[in-house]
């Protein structure tokens, strides 16, 4: 359950710091109740125009941004948070879920997306996620290459030749799991835990999805590197 | 109007009537005209036949007078006529007359009149003549019973004023030599009478030919008519053929799927009121916009009512996250809770959550009667069922699972993550309305073949076969609508929200796909067929790392493996085991 994994906090032992952005109070005193279980500090704010400024003085470390704000939409909040110079990984938590707002919020920059009503254990998982490239400082990463896909640890760039590829946090571990693990068939269940950190309940079918993400944006008109293993999982293999 | 036993009759065409009317028509004025011509034209000729028949008569009257005058002179009235002169001398004749004088009902003398002058009359003739001199003679008795008209008589009897002789009007008279001709006779002397005929041949042919060229005139005048009048009706009819084609072509568009507009139009020219075929495509025309308002409206309403779901759908969403989420949260010090208000947090969450799926699933349904929302990717169905098999599995845990799926990969474009939700919730469906024990069997072909094993080029199929007891048949036609329960003692207790075999169906149409059950007795199956990709992709399975012993070299393998109830997921940790307590598959 909640605060039973080992608590993380920023390099330098300071707590975690997260900006909550949702017009809905109920909401936001949830999951700042729930957070502070974890021991993180949340920032709250109903506007977007709270939330701009509230990223300036509070430098959070993680964003739950709603899509739907009163004054002016998350996806704007978000492109504006980007171009202030902010990288604080995002998470869109919207009650719009169909594959147009999803391809738009991931499009945007978003890095993840999770739709109400949601599970506060499941938000607090993916937060942990999208948090592990803070907690885990660059130090143990490396260069990884599979054929004539490379992605680098230590910057979090993606390449497949000499063009570079733009990946959202979540695809970015999942192609990292898989390019450690070349030339071996994974599982579902394997990627899941590794990957996503989190047991979702059999919910096998968003590691396709998100194998399909990766495919459009490394595959898609090149010799294949993901191959599906009938039956198993999937295997990043070069070509022969 | 018409019989029964009429209706067999092929009924005639407007075309076909309005040309027949006006042949009939034509024909009709046109036989008429040319009777009555050639009827006044044979009073006319026969009057002058007549005429002829009258000056004929006289001079012959004339030239008698004068020859018997002459005997008298010269004594030589020993002849029975009263005179030696011959009547083939006689002269002032025209050609073709023939004249005769009788004696006490016996021919004496007769002559026939050539261009060369008279000449004697062969004795079959000169009989037919006599017995003809009779007849006539017989009529003064009769008292001018033979008169055909007052006119004739009178002009005759204009004609002879100058003789004291009483002159009958002539007749027909048919020789067997000469043919037809007009007589007439004369008293000569009280025991003699004159005859003459005249040849009424030349105005027979008269008539004759004139008949034939008004008939000839007629026929191509109703040839003339009915051409012309079937090209008029043609042309004139040819907007009312628009116009029904117009319609027919609405008739070719689905109206109930999806179109909301009645695409096709009456020819604007067709339209035109002040013309009768104007008029009908201006009804039509009414008809059609009053049909395509009403679709939009409804299609409006309709649209109205499905953002309406959508968006109660995301209205609920936001509170039912804090009920769920504040359950959760209080949850965790279950430690300083009494044990009946753990339990009413943990009814609490489980009841969120089954709103939040029963939520989930009537966005997915809204948006999926859109048409909306369904991602094309290339994917291998065959390694989807595999996967929501052994999801299943671990669900069911006493239920035998069997998969068959083919060698290659069956590609299909579509939706991974509606297409795992499609299969999740057949095999959901299948493991909570059977017994435990029940072989529930998946098989995927390519191509689909039908009942009777023949491929269907360019399907799938997936076929999913229960030995359980089968569905009430009453439910068979409603199975697919949405919160129809098929066994209510089960429903609501185990999250199912009725909404799932909908749910399928939905998914399947979104994938221009069908999903029907069939019922056989030894079980229940379940067919879905979706369109295979455009072009197989050959995205075969990939032969496995030699490290890791692989349950999926063969599909074979794999279906052995589930059906003996191992993990079918081989590598270090298994999916399946946690999905079992989580994923109730709706049904």
């Amino acid at each position: 359950m909640l605060a039973q994994l080992p608590r993380i906090t920023r390099p330098d032992g300071a707590p975690i710091r997260v900006l909550f952005v949702d017009d809905e109070v109920t909401l936001t005193r949830l999951v700042s109740l729930a957070l502070a279980y974890e021991g993180w500090i949340v920032d709250v704010a109903h506007t977007g125009h709270d939330a701009l400024e509230l990223v300036a003085t509070a430098r959070p470390d993680v964003v739950v941004l709603d899509i739907m704000l009163p004054d002016i939409d998350g996806i704007t909040v978000l492109r504006r948070l980007r171009e202030s110079g902010s990288a604080a990984p995002t998470l869109f938590l919207t009650a719009r879920d169909s594959v147009d707002d999803r391809i738009i919020g991931l499009t945007a920059g978003g890095d993840d997306y999770m739709t109400k009503p949601f599970s506060l254990e499941e938000l607090v998982a993916r937060l942990r996620g999208l948090l592990r490239r803070i907690v885990h400082a660059p130090a143990e990463g490396q260069r990884l290459q599979v054929g004539d896909l490379v992605l680098d640890e230590r910057s979090y760039e993606t390449s497949r030749g000499d063009e570079p590829i733009a990946l959202t946090t979540t695809e970015f571990e999942l192609l990292r799991y898989l390019m450690r693990n070349p030339n071996h068939v994974v599982s579902r269940a394997q990627i899941l835990e590794n990957v996503w950190h989190y047991d979702f309940a059999g919910k096998a079918s968003i590691v396709d999805l998100y194998i399909s993400y990766l495919r459009r944006k490394i595959d898609r008109d090149r010799t294949p590197l993901i191959h599906t293993v009938r039956g198993v999982g999937y295997m990043l293999r070069s070509p022969a | 109007m018409s019989a029964p036993g009429d209706r067999v009759r092929r009924p005639m065409t407007l075309r076909t009537k309005i040309v027949a009317g006006v042949a009939a028509l034509v024909a009709g004025i046109l036989l008429t005209v040319s009777l009555f011509s050639d009827i006044a034209l044979r009073a006319t000729v026969d009057s002058m036949v007549d005429g002829q028949v009258a000056a004929s008569l006289s001079g012959f009257e004339h030239s008698v007078h004068k020859s018997r005058n002459n005997a008298a002179r010269s004594g030589d009235t020993d002849s029975p006529k009263g005179f030696g002169k011959e009547l083939v001398d006689f002269v002032g004749h025209a050609p073709g007359t023939i004249i005769a004088m009788t004696v006490d009902g016996e021919i004496v003398d007769a002559a026939r009149f050539t261009d060369a002058g008279g000449v004697p009359l062969d004795a079959a003739t000169v009989d037919e003549i006599e017995s003809a001199a009779e007849r006539l003679s017989a009529g003064p008795a009769g008292s001018a019973g033979s008169a055909e008209s007052e006119g004739l008589a009178g002009s005759a009897g204009s004609a002879a004023d100058g003789a004291a002789l009483d002159q009958l009007d002539p007749v027909d008279l048919q020789l067997a030599e000469f043919g037809a001709y007009r007589a007439t006779v004369a008293t000569d002397r009280s025991d003699s009478l004159l005859f003459v005929a005249v040849s009424s041949a030349a105005a027979e042919e008269t008539v004759v030919a004139h008949t034939i060229v008004n008939l000839a005139l007629a026929a191509f005048a109703i040839l003339a008519a009915v051409v012309g009048v079937a090209l008029l009706v043609r042309a004139a009819l040819r907007p009312l053929s628009r116009v029904a084609a117009a319609a027919s072509a609405v008739t070719d568009v689905a109206l109930d799927s999806g179109e909301v507009s009645v695409p096709m139009r009456v020819d604007p020219d067709d339209v035109d009121g002040r013309t009768e075929v104007g008029q009908v495509g201006q009804a039509l025309e009414l008809l059609l916009r009053h049909v395509d308002d009403a679709l939009r409206v409804r299609s409006a309403t309709d649209l109205r009512m499905r953002r309406f779901i959508t968006d109660a759908s995301h209205e609920l969403r936001t509170p039912l996250a804090a009920i769920r989420g504040y359950a959760e949260l209080t949850r965790q010090d279950s430690e300083n809770l009494p044990e009946t208000t753990e339990f009413a947090l943990s009814r609490i969450e489980s009841e969120a959550n089954r709103m939040s799926s029963l939520v989930s699933e009537l966005l997915l349904l809204a948006r999926l009667d859109e048409g909306q929302d369904v991602q094309h990717d290339e994917i291998d169905l065959a390694d989807l069922v595999i996967a929501a098999v052994s999801d299943a599995q671990a669900a069911y845990r006493d239920h035998e699972w069997i998969v068959n799926v083919p060698e290659s990969a069956v590609t299909i474009s579509g939706d991974p993550e509606r297409l795992h939700q499609m299969m999740s919730n057949l095999l959901g469906n299948a493991g909570v309305h059977t017994p435990e024990g029940t072989t529930i069997s998946v098989t995927v072909t390519l191509p689909a073949t039908d009942d009777a094993g023949a491929p269907k080029p360019g399907l799938v199929r997936v076929l999913v076969a229960d030995t359980g007891p089968g569905i009430d048949p009453e439910l068979v036609p409603i199975l697919f609508e949405r919160f129809v329960r098929g066994d209510p003692s089960r429903g609501r207790g185990n999250g199912s929200t009725g909404l799932g075999l909908a749910i399928v169906r939905s998914i399947v149409e979104a994938h221009a796909g069908t999903v029907e059950v069939q019922w056989s007795g030894a079980g229940t199956t379940f067919v879905v067929e979706l369109p295979a990709a455009e072009r197989p992709v050959a995205q075969r399975p990939v032969p496995v790392a030699e490290q890791e012993p692989s349950p999926s070299r063969s599909s074979s393998a794999a279906a052995d493996h589930l059906a003996s109830d191992a993990p079918v997921g081989s590598p270090p940790t298994s999916i399946d085991d946690r999905s079992a307590e989580h994923e109730a598959p709706v049904g």
